[in-house]
């Protein structure tokens, strides 16, 4: 069931994405990137291992509609789930505090978009934009950042909780 | 468990993304990505069109008085345009005499197809659009694109059934033969991804700004007389072969929603020996 709606969310969150923020944001790197919104958010409080729908229904998305292939965009999702499978196994018992993983979701949403677009400017040879546009890449992340942080709190009454000594 | 369990569902996806890269080049592939993209780009236009007023009015919340201001100018502009029509009216009557010359020798190039914006490219530098005209409406590879003023932003890149792709003048793989109006200087326009720049315009050259860039009929590409964009800074220094010549596009590239393909233009049509493009690889 979990796998299903998070598809059904991803492709929701990409065709926000592709559809609506263009129109909100003059500056296409300022705008919040919602798949890894959702992959962070979800990640950050649920099970990371839950969230492999998200980038992969976002991939075929967003991938469908660009020039960039889709198998780029997926290595570029990649990143902000791999943060955050890395930070939630290094957790001890009593480490899940609500702020430490809103943190997370805020910290792994800022750093999944770098690394998006670092991913997807270095796959279609624009790598120099990175440093012109880093402004507007700064406000991306922390949109980004943001969003997921407040995702993240919205889902904590849903949070995936440490399991006894014989879970 | 988890863990073993999270590495595995992390390595799977990674070498999901490596094997459909690899497949990328494959005509299959792209066949299944434009199926896919045909189904999306519809409600992604929808959706678009309804947040697109509301995102309008919050953007230009605190530019009501430059608005104003503008449109007292746009309304000037408008009165000195009135008496130039009447001028024009009289040499409307030549125009058509030679439009019927110049069709009598088959140029094909005033026929239009008006398309659709559906989505724009999501990856960061990239400038190009998905319209919801295909090869069946008879859009083929390299045919101009006009936005509003019927401008030039852009040229077909890629083409199926349905839908096309375009390629606008500011992406970085976009090169169109041009030409500065005034001083005749022949150019190529190309684009930096952030705007667009005329290229080859040596030293004295003389094109400076507010001049009007047209397309170029060198190399058979393009129609000539299109309208590109305008000159808006010209900076030279003297170890540079060539003038550094910033052009800003007539059109909001941004903010298109319709746009205009010139399908009775055929790339290449007219030079000997040339074959014109068909299709073209992602």
């Amino acid at each position: 069931m979990i796998p299903v709606l998070l598809l059904l969310l991803a492709v929701v969150a990409s065709i926000v994405q592709i559809g609506a923020l263009p129109a909100a944001f003059a500056q296409p790197l300022a705008a919040p990137v919602l798949p890894i919104v959702l992959l962070a958010g979800w990640a950050a409080i649920r099970r990371p291992a839950e969230a492999w729908p998200i980038p992969l229904a976002a991939a075929v998305v967003l991938g469908t509609v660009s020039e960039t292939r889709v198998g780029l965009f997926l290595l570029a999702l990649l990143p902000a789930l791999l943060l955050i499978t890395l930070v939630r196994q290094r957790e001890r018992r009593g480490d899940g505090t609500a702020l430490r993983r809103l943190t997370l979701a805020a910290g792994a949403g800022a750093l999944g978009t770098a690394c998006y677009v670092a991913t997807l400017s270095l796959g279609s040879g624009t790598a120099d934009l990175l440093s012109r546009s880093a402004p507007a890449l700064l406000g991306g992340m922390a949109w980004t950042a943001a969003l997921a942080a407040l995702l993240a709190a919205a889902l904590w009454r849903v949070r995936a909780r440490s399991g006894g000594l014989f879970t | 468990m988890i863990i073993v369990r999270q590495a595995a569902t992390l390595s799977f996806l990674v070498v999901l993304a490596l094997v459909l890269l690899a497949l990328s080049p494959l005509p299959q592939a792209s066949r299944l990505e434009e199926a896919i993209g045909g189904v999306i780009a519809p409600p992604a236009a929808a959706l678009r069109a309804v947040v697109r007023p509301v995102a309008d009015v919050l953007l230009h919340a605190g530019t009501l008085q430059q608005l104003a201001a503008e449109n007292a100018e746009l309304r000037r502009a408008l009165d000195r345009s009135e008496s130039d029509l009447a001028t024009l009216h009289e040499e409307r009557g030549k125009v058509q005499q030679a439009t019927a010359l110049i069709a009598a020798v088959g140029s094909s190039a005033d026929q239009f197809v008006t398309a659709n914006v559906l989505a724009r490219d999501p990856a960061p530098g990239r400038h190009l659009l998905l319209i919801d005209r295909g090869s069946q409406h008879g859009v083929r590879a390299g045919q101009p694109v006009l936005g509003a003023g019927a401008t030039l932003v852009g040229v077909v890149s890629q083409v199926d059934a349905t839908h096309a792709r375009v390629r606008l003048l500011t992406d970085r793989e976009s090169a169109v033969s041009a030409i500065v109006q005034s001083s005749r200087t022949p150019a190529a326009l190309t684009g930096t991804g952030e705007g667009l720049h005329l290229d080859f315009v040596p030293h004295g050259g003389a094109v400076a700004p507010g001049d009007v860039v047209l397309t170029s009929a060198l190399g058979g590409l393009m129609p000539p007389g299109l309208l590109a964009g305008k000159v808006t800074a010209v900076h030279s220094a003297p170890h540079d072969l060539n003038e550094t010549v910033v052009v800003e596009p007539l059109s909001d590239l941004a903010r298109l929603e319709g746009v205009l393909v010139m399908t009775g233009f055929v790339p290449g049509a007219n030079l000997p020996l040339s074959t014109p493009p068909e299709g073209g690889a992602r």
